[in-house]
């Protein structure tokens, strides 16, 4: 079963109850938490797990054969990015921090002067929780991708993190997706194959916004969504009450706020909660 | 010697322009024994694009063969085009085109540095998420 764990907002605890989800189902069943929050994805330091790189991400880069270039400047015609340059009787050349890797030169080029190369954009990272006792271990794995700073291919590299962790870690009985905020092309990437997607919110106008906008996205992937509102002791409950009710998506748990989870919070280290407890149970179909 | 100058309006009395990949003007002149011959101004298709703005102003600067840019920043993507077609940038002066192409007509003008880390493009033209 696969479970995405979103919101819209950011700063809502998706980080804090992806982290702290994970280690309550741990105690039953095996979990394999995903991180895509690929451009910054700080899963690994809430768990204070190892790191490991498993293997990089690679867009395509094209290369130039000068012995075959025509200077025809075709190559720089269509490339949207203004990645390629090309100036009148000179060889075209490629800026390329600017390419995201469409393709579209290589297909043009009418003398086959143009190659597949290729560009590091990010890495794909493993890591085990430290603090788990020995027997535990094996039940909890955290896989993260990392992209390049200043990359805006990010979609690229969640695709890969999320097709590595289904290709390797089939045997995990759970996969828990952390996505990013947003609802951008990175956040529908970390949720393409998911069963299941959490809304994590909090009754704030901002909250009540952003929310809505994922549930709009959640309707057109048709993926089946459920509420948490996180800090749901502050703020007003109304206002993603409302939405609940117009969308028709169940709140299924209320995390409130609380000076023990900030205290975790703000030393980075993972929450413990009943209610996260709670939620544990009713997803993996245990009473309480 | 031929000189680019990133400006703000088409005449040589215009503003010389702070930024560079969105100058609203190149206007490219001969200056020959400190006189200015064939001035030509090119209003810059590049203030509209998505992202690689410096990169394809810096492009026409190579069109036009000028050996020198005016400019108050380049950005590190426009530097990398700049380098690669051997052109020079020099910092421009607040003031007028005129009095800037005087002053790299008497040396006077600074060479220019890049006004931003080298990066995967890191110019005016938004790099929000996509």
């Amino acid at each position: 079963m696969k479970i995405a764990i979103t919101g819209g907002k950011g700063g809502t605890g998706k980080s804090t109850i992806s982290t702290a989800l994970a280690l309550e189902i741990a105690n039953y069943k095996k979990v394999l938490l995903v991180d895509v929050d690929v451009e910054c994805p700080d899963d690994h330091i809430i768990l204070s797990t190892t790191r490991e790189k498993l293997e990089d991400v690679y867009a395509l880069l094209p290369t130039f054969n000068q012995e075959k270039c025509l200077k025809c400047g075709r190559c720089a015609e269509v490339c949207k990015e203004n990645a390629v340059v090309f100036v009148k009787d000179r060889y075209p050349f490629i800026v390329s921090g600017q390419c995201n890797g469409c393709g579209a030169c290589l297909l043009t080029c009418p003398s086959g002067a143009l190659g597949e190369g290729q560009q590091v954009i990010g890495s794909i990272y493993q890591g085990k929780c430290q603090q788990l006792h020995e027997h535990e271990k094996d039940h909890l794995l955290l896989v993260w991708g990392e992209i390049e700073i200043g990359c805006e291919n990010t979609s690229l590299v969640v695709n890969a993190t999320r097709k590595y962790a289904t290709d390797h870690f089939s045997d995990y009985d759970y996969f828990l997706i952390d996505t990013a905020a947003g609802t951008h092309c990175n956040v529908i990437s970390a949720m393409l194959d998911a069963d299941l997607a959490l809304a994590v919110t909090e009754p704030t106008p901002l909250g009540k916004h952003d929310l809505e906008l994922i549930l709009q996205l959640l309707d057109i992937m048709q993926l089946p969504a459920q509420i948490i509102i996180n800090k749901s002791d502050i703020g007003d409950l109304n206002l993603i009450g409302e939405v609940s009710r117009d969308k028709n998506v169940p709140i299924i748990q209320k995390i409130p706020y609380e000076r023990n989870i900030l205290k975790k919070h703000s030393r980075g280290q993972p929450v413990v909660h009943k209610n996260i407890e709670e939620l544990a149970y009713s997803l993996i179909g245990m009473r309480t | 010697m031929k000189v680019a100058i990133a400006a703000s309006g088409d005449s040589l009395d215009s503003q010389a322009s702070p930024v560079f990949g969105r100058c609203s003007h190149l206007i490219v002149v001969n200056i020959e024994n400190g006189e200015f011959k064939d001035v030509k101004a090119i209003p810059n298709p590049a203030t509209v694009e998505g992202g690689g703005a410096g990169i394809k102003t810096a492009r026409i600067v190579g069109d036009e063969g000028a050996e020198a840019l005016i400019s108050g920043s380049v950005g590190p993507n426009a530097s990398e085009v700049l380098s690669q077609l051997s052109i020079k940038a020099y910092q421009m002066v607040p003031g007028t085109v005129k009095q800037n192409l005087t002053l790299i007509s008497e040396g006077k003008l600074e060479e220019l540095t890049p006004s931003a880390p080298r990066g995967r493009g890191l110019g005016m033209g938004g790099r929000g998420r996509r």
